[in-house]
């Protein structure tokens, strides 16, 4: 099947494909996913190689799952395999014994693949400026907040998967996601970060 | 025969009600301020190395 076939295939039918034996379905699921879960991973743990790590765990999982018969059909794909990334995580901080800490270790950035060519040096060192700061607030946010803020945004989860996921009543991860909004504006507003140049 | 009735008042019951009322909405203002945002928030996304999903994609056809 051409890659524009699957490109046009809905998460079901590829999964079904894949169930079937087509190997190039799981290709255009991580293809179009990749960014989303690895995003949410990454900012939650805040390193790109254990982040890769746990992208890598939880597709294992996803396969798994998947060659077991296992899979809940009348679940959305996305949310499903964020909340295994969520898990991983959750279980990789339990191990450790840790909380999150920002490292030095820079990942694949796919903002400095996508080359800005009309732009001047000044200008890119804003936005660069920028997507740092806006990073670097994100981490800033208590945890359980942020982890609202990711399965929100980019994991495009309802607050009713999310108060699932994170054992926690609607209402909660509802309230949780405000507290982040508001925090966010706050400490934009302290530390005068200015979205419009980015 | 005892005649027995709920009162509206019940708070039991005006709970649950309350409880599975929430709108999965956010305020007006909180709305407005996520969606000044979410641009950014899509400009801060990263992608996984084309290393790990070739070893996925192995891994996956090991199985």
């Amino acid at each position: 099947m051409s890659t524009i076939k699957l490109q046009s295939k809905s998460d079901q039918d590829l999964v079904h494909q894949y169930l079937q034996g087509h190997e190039a379905s799981l290709e255009e699921l991580i293809r179009r996913h990749k960014t989303k879960i690895y995003t949410s991973i990454y900012l939650l743990v805040k390193d790109s190689y254990l982040a890769e790590d746990i992208f890598q765990d939880t597709f294992i999982k996803v396969i798994n799952t998947l060659k077991a018969g296992k899979y809940n059909e009348e679940g959305k794909f996305l949310p499903w395999v964020i909340r295994i990334a969520h898990n991983l995580v959750i279980d990789h901080f339990r191990k450790e014994k840790r909380t999150p800490v920002v490292t030095t270790v820079e990942g694949f950035d796919i903002f400095e693949v996508l080359k800005f060519y009309d732009e001047s040096t000044e200008d890119k060192m804003i936005r660069e400026q920028t997507h740092r700061d806006l990073r670097e607030l994100i981490h800033l946010l208590p945890p359980e907040q942020k982890e609202v803020l990711i399965m929100r945004h980019y994991g495009e989860l309802s607050f009713k998967e999310i108060s699932e996921i994170t054992d926690v009543s609607i209402n909660t991860a509802l309230g949780r996601m405000r507290y982040a909004l508001n925090n966010l504006r706050k400490m934009m507003l302290s530390k005068e970060v200015s979205l419009k140049n980015s | 025969m005892i005649e027995t009735s709920t009162p509206t008042t019940n708070s039991l019951q005006n709970d649950m009600v309350q409880n599975t009322a929430i709108p999965e909405e956010l305020g007006e203002g909180e709305q407005s301020f996520y969606n000044s945002i979410k641009k950014n928030l899509n400009t801060i996304v990263r992608t996984p190395g084309k290393d790990v999903i070739a070893r996925i994609l192995k891994y996956s056809k090991s199985v």
